[in-house]
């Protein structure tokens, strides 16, 4: 579903951060992928999103080429992405409501459905109670769970998650990656970037670890 | 798309300026709209020579000596006669001297005073049956021999000079309108690109989450371009009261007011105008967010 071959990237003038990655992700699959800090898993990210074009390489994303799709045709793939930035991303003045519904303004969701939708997504995060709440007056944990609703709201084809259990206690983490087995196991195609390795050991998916720009599947080259 | 607003009208209040900026220019491009007409109107009546029309002046001196009033009227009086029933004219009427006060007012002043202190010329508006050389000096030679001292002005240079002057003034209403113009889609242009930088964050999110170019756009059009809107709007409503006064109370001594507000051009026009400035900012609006969203994959 996802192939990268050759895949380079640079900033400006700057050294390739990612170097000849070739991969192939199958549709439903389930990765982690983990590095050192600074190894390159943010901007491999924001490739998978098509937040970027790679400087040398070719991306094929469910099946086309991102080359070759114009403005709006890419625009219409990315809605099939969703992702849960390090940083979180929320808009600081839109509600914990209006953050979730973010996504679904955007693919044109009647109202009525948006907030059936969303409400009954926070309430399951547990912030039913914080629905009209700021980011800013929120914890950095109940913001990262905002981020990871706000993520999953379209039940995205791709899921794609930095970090996202970093500020979460092990309870509400392990239920969030829960979420993530569920989702999973109705299709969703999922990489989630950590460095927490007894959460990549206890479910045990597949590991892509970057390694100065390189990667490795389950620490062989990468096909 | 009420929550998503939200975020667009809480960080634009700063651009209130905008609505201020489209209210004035449209206020003063009606102004020089509303002038430039007046003046084409002033300046097609006082010159409103058919093709076939002269002027015909009689000369305030004869051999070097200057002509008494009397003497004046009496040739003007003459060269009417002579005028009238001469072959190569259709047509011949003297201009009254109030009639001629009365259009040059705008420009002299009062027409009670012009009469009594400014010397204004002895004319005849004279219709020829075809305009040739031949016959405008068969007229003069005539005129000649009834010893009338008049010449012909094909055009009058003393009415081409005020010509020209209103050509200026009307040259110059065009100039500030297309200034006024350009101020707009300055103003709008970087209201818009401060606005971009402002939330690029945010905009950049939108991109990502797979937000079209339009959807984008339409954020700006529905916050920024409404409150130009709204100003265009404004600005129209104080030109029309600011000149529908002038109207009212000057019509007297400046124009016709019944012949202005029945003037299907004027009036369109003042209605298109602020349409036209609306048209500016909204090409100006969509041409920068676009401009922005193409630095995003
Ligand atoms: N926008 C950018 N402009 C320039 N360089 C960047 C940019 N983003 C990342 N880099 C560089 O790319 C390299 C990889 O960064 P990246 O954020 O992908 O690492 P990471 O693996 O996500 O690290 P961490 O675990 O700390 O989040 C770093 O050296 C960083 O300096
Ligand atoms: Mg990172």
């Amino acid at each position: 579903m996802i192939e990268f071959s050759h895949v380079g990237l640079r900033y400006g003038g700057g050294p390739e951060v990612l170097s000849d990655i070739s991969f192939k992700l199958d549709a439903g699959s389930y990765h982690f992928l983990s590095g050192a800090s600074g190894a390159g898993k943010s901007s491999l990210m924001s490739l998978l999103y098509c937040g970027r074009k790679p400087t040398r390489g070719n991306i094929s994303m469910f099946g086309q080429g991102i080359m070759e799709l114009n403005r709006n045709q890419l625009a219409v793939l990315r809605q099939k992405i969703g992702v849960v930035f390090q940083d979180f991303r929320l808009l600081p003045n839109l509600t914990a409501f209006e953050n979730v519904a973010l996504p679904l303004r955007i693919i044109g969701q009647p109202d009525r459905e948006i907030k059936q939708n969303v409400s009954e997504l926070l309430s399951w995060v547990g912030l039913g109670d914080y629905m009209d709440m700021y980011p800013a007056t929120l914890s950095g944990g109940q913001q990262q769970r905002i981020a990871i609703a706000r993520a999953v709201i379209t039940r995205p084809r791709l899921l794609l998650a930095d970090e996202p259990t970093g500020n979460l206690d092990d309870e509400i983490g392990f239920k969030l990656m829960l979420l993530f087995e569920q989702l999973n196991k109705m299709g969703t195609t999922i990489v989630v970037a950590t460095h927490n390795i007894p959460m990549m050991e206890h479910f045990g998916h597949q590991r892509l670890v970057l390694e100065k720009g390189h990667l490795n599947m389950l620490g062989k080259k990468a096909a | 798309m009420s929550g998503l607003n939200a975020s667009f009208r809480a960080r634009i209040s700063a651009q209130r300026m905008t609505l201020l900026i489209s209210a004035l220019m449209t206020f003063l491009g009606l102004l020089c709209f509303f002038s430039g007409w007046q003046l084409y109107t002033w300046q097609s009546n006082v010159l409103h020579t058919s093709s076939n029309m002269v002027v015909l002046e009689i000369l305030q001196q004869q051999n070097g000596q200057e002509i008494s009033s009397a003497a004046l009227n009496d040739y003007v009086t003459k060269a009417t006669q002579i005028l009238k029933s001469h072959p190569a004219v259709a047509n011949a009427a003297p201009v009254s001297q109030a009639e001629l006060a009365e259009e040059l007012s705008p420009v002299l002043g009062a027409p009670e005073m012009v009469q009594d202190t400014i010397p204004l010329p002895r004319l005849l508006q004279v219709e020829m049956k075809a305009m040739s050389p031949d016959y405008i000096a068969l007229v003069e030679s005539d005129l000649k021999a009834a010893s009338i001292p008049a010449k012909i002005i094909p055009s009058n240079p003393w009415l081409a000079s005020l010509k020209d002057l209103s050509q200026a003034l009307m040259f110059a209403m065009f100039i500030l309108e297309a200034m006024c113009f350009l101020a707009l889609m300055f103003a709008v242009g970087g209201t818009v690109q401060s606005q971009i930088a402002i939330q690029w964050d945010e905009l950049e999110l939108y991109h990502i989450m797979g937000a079209k170019d339009d959807f984008v756009i339409k954020q700006f059009y529905k916050t920024i371009l409404r409150q130009i809107a709204w100003g265009c709007f404004a600005g129209a409503i104080i030109a029309i009261i600011v000149l529908g006064g002038l109207l009212y109370f000057w019509h007297q001594r400046f124009f016709s007011y019944e012949a202005t507000i029945t003037n299907y051009g004027l009036v369109g026009g003042a209605l298109l105008l602020p349409l036209a400035f609306l048209a500016i900012s909204w090409l100006t609006t969509r041409h920068m967010v676009v401009k922005n969203l193409n630095t995003l994959p």
